[in-house]
């Protein structure tokens, strides 16, 4: 193998799929942490480019959602995560084009779920993967994927509906810069 | 509402923020070294997918890395290359010294309090920078506010910060604790040890105990409301962490000399290095800065720390 066909691959890949790596990277621990997230799970694919599947994307975001996992203290990506899913709602509202309220109420009820809920629904609604390629990311069956998709999907809706008594600013629980950005 | 309108629905809101502002230049990735192949060491266990992300001991001994087992003692200062380094010789070459002289100097600060915690603050990750003042009250009914504005000046963005009281105002290591909890906390380091680990135990924190006090002390002596006795009890309390390691002078990304401590995160690729710099002179801790393969991946740079009995200010009327 020579030295030039590694990094020529690495460069592919690595503009092909930075931004859906960073955008899992958010969703999963804010944008503070994401950057260095993207930083560490291109440097995995970087040292075992000779691993990676033909469809890469489902692999890089199950070594992002491992890097999430191991590299940080669960307060430290709870409370970026906690600042993120605000400032999502925040920035909605702040927003002038239309159907910004059910953006904002969209965003607000997706907050409020569990976290695997949470991932199933914006594996499939934001990055855009099959039931096959998520149930890859998360580690699981495609069969289990989908059940679990099925019912966050069903939380999300009745999340939707309860929407007028739900408060959108809830207290917070872990004031580490809480402004939102 | 069918299902299928729910997802459309979701992608429709997909926020902007997902959206990286750039993309770092891949070379400084394939920079690193790529192993021949991906035998595994026997050095720790660790999870398959991540197992060829371990640093090699040579790739960690090549980046000037500092491992928390580092036996504890005087060393010469470690100053990394990116860092220029006017070498006055009257700072103490290893952390525990040099600690314990930031815990003489802030012990000498005056005591205070106030309705307000004001810290003002520049923020960094990657390329992005802003700065914030952050009013939190510390008495009971007051609203709190964050302002914000570009690193490079303008003008200032009134932020409330709904939910946020004395009761909860203060973070430290990641459990936010009240303005009443920080007064009143030890002003010797082993008393001060001891409530921190019984905050340790009440979190359930899956990290390690080592991590969570250096963390806490590096609060308390940052940006936390605490008298210069906690402050300097909480130095010495650092002081006396045999895997708190010191790189010597450096210059914090305000550009502000000062002393560094530091610890890393050996995790199952890569180290993380979280730098404590504090100010010999004063004692003042000036900025926390977390650093990824020998550059500053974030960090926090305190520029004033005070007590206010003033209301919330307008954000026009800040300077």
């Amino acid at each position: 193998m020579t030295h030039a066909e590694p990094n020529e691959r690495f460069t592919a890949l690595y503009h092909a799929h930075h931004a859906q790596v960073y955008a899992y990277a958010v969703s999963r621990a804010g944008r503070k942490l994401a950057d260095d997230v993207v930083a560490d799970t291109f440097l995995v694919a970087w040292r075992r480019l000779d691993a990676i599947p033909a469809a890469p994307l489902p692999w890089l975001l199950g070594v992002a959602r491992n890097v999430i996992r191991e590299r940080y203290r669960d307060d430290i990506r709870q409370a970026g995560l906690a600042t993120e899913l605000r400032a999502w709602v925040a920035e909605a509202d702040a927003d002038i084009a239309d159907g910004v309220a059910e953006r904002a109420a969209m965003l607000a009820a997706l907050a409020g779920l569990g976290e695997d809920d949470r991932e199933a629904l914006t594996l499939t609604a934001w990055q855009g993967l099959s039931a096959k390629a998520a149930a890859r990311v998360v580690g699981c069956s495609t069969a289990t994927f989908f059940v679990r998709l099925h019912r966050a999907r069903k939380r999300l809706e009745q999340a939707m509906s309860d929407a007028v008594t739900v408060d959108r600013h809830p207290p917070v629980r872990i004031p580490d810069q809480e402004y939102a950005r | 509402m069918s299902h299928r309108d729910t997802l459309q629905a979701l992608a429709d809101a997909r926020p902007r923020s997902l959206d990286p502002s750039g993309r770092p230049d891949p070379a400084l990735i394939m920079a690193q070294p790529r192993p021949e192949s991906t035998t595994r060491t026997a050095r720790r266990p660790v999870r398959p997918l991540v197992l060829a992300g371990a640093l090699p001991a040579v790739a960690l001994a090549a980046a000037g890395a500092i491992l928390l087992n580092n036996a504890s003692g005087p060393r010469a200062p470690l100053v990394q290359p990116a860092v220029s380094s006017p070498a006055p010789v009257d700072v103490p070459a290893d952390a525990g010294g040099l600690l314990l002289v930031a815990a003489e100097q802030s012990e000498s600060a005056p005591a205070a309090a106030g309705r307000y915690w004001v810290v003002r603050a520049e923020h960094g990750e990657g390329t992005r920078r802003v700065q914030d003042e952050r009013w939190l009250a510390a008495a009971p009914d007051l609203p709190s506010a964050a302002y914000v504005r570009d690193a490079d000046g303008g003008s200032w963005t009134s932020r409330p910060m709904q939910g946020h009281t004395a009761e909860n105002n203060f973070l430290l290591a990641g459990t936010p604790r009240s303005a009443r909890e920080l007064a009143t906390l030890p002003t010797t380091p082993a008393k001060l040890k001891d409530k921190l680990l019984a905050w340790y135990a009440d979190t359930g924190a899956t990290e390690g105990r080592d991590q969570f006090l250096f963390y806490s002390g590096a609060a308390l002596v940052l940006d936390l409301p605490v008298s210069p006795q906690v402050r300097a009890a909480a130095y010495r309390m650092l002081a006396a962490m045999p895997w708190v390691t010191s790189l010597g002078r450096v210059t914090d990304q305000l550009g502000r000399p000062g002393v560094a401590v530091t610890v890393t995160r050996q995790g199952d690729f890569g180290k993380a290095q979280t730098r404590l710099i504090i100010d010999p002179t004063t004692g003042q801790a000036l900025a926390q800065e977390t650093w990824v393969a020998d550059s500053p991946a974030s960090w926090t740079a305190v520029i004033a720390a005070r007590w206010s009995d003033d209301g919330l200010p307008q954000a026009s009327a800040l300077r």
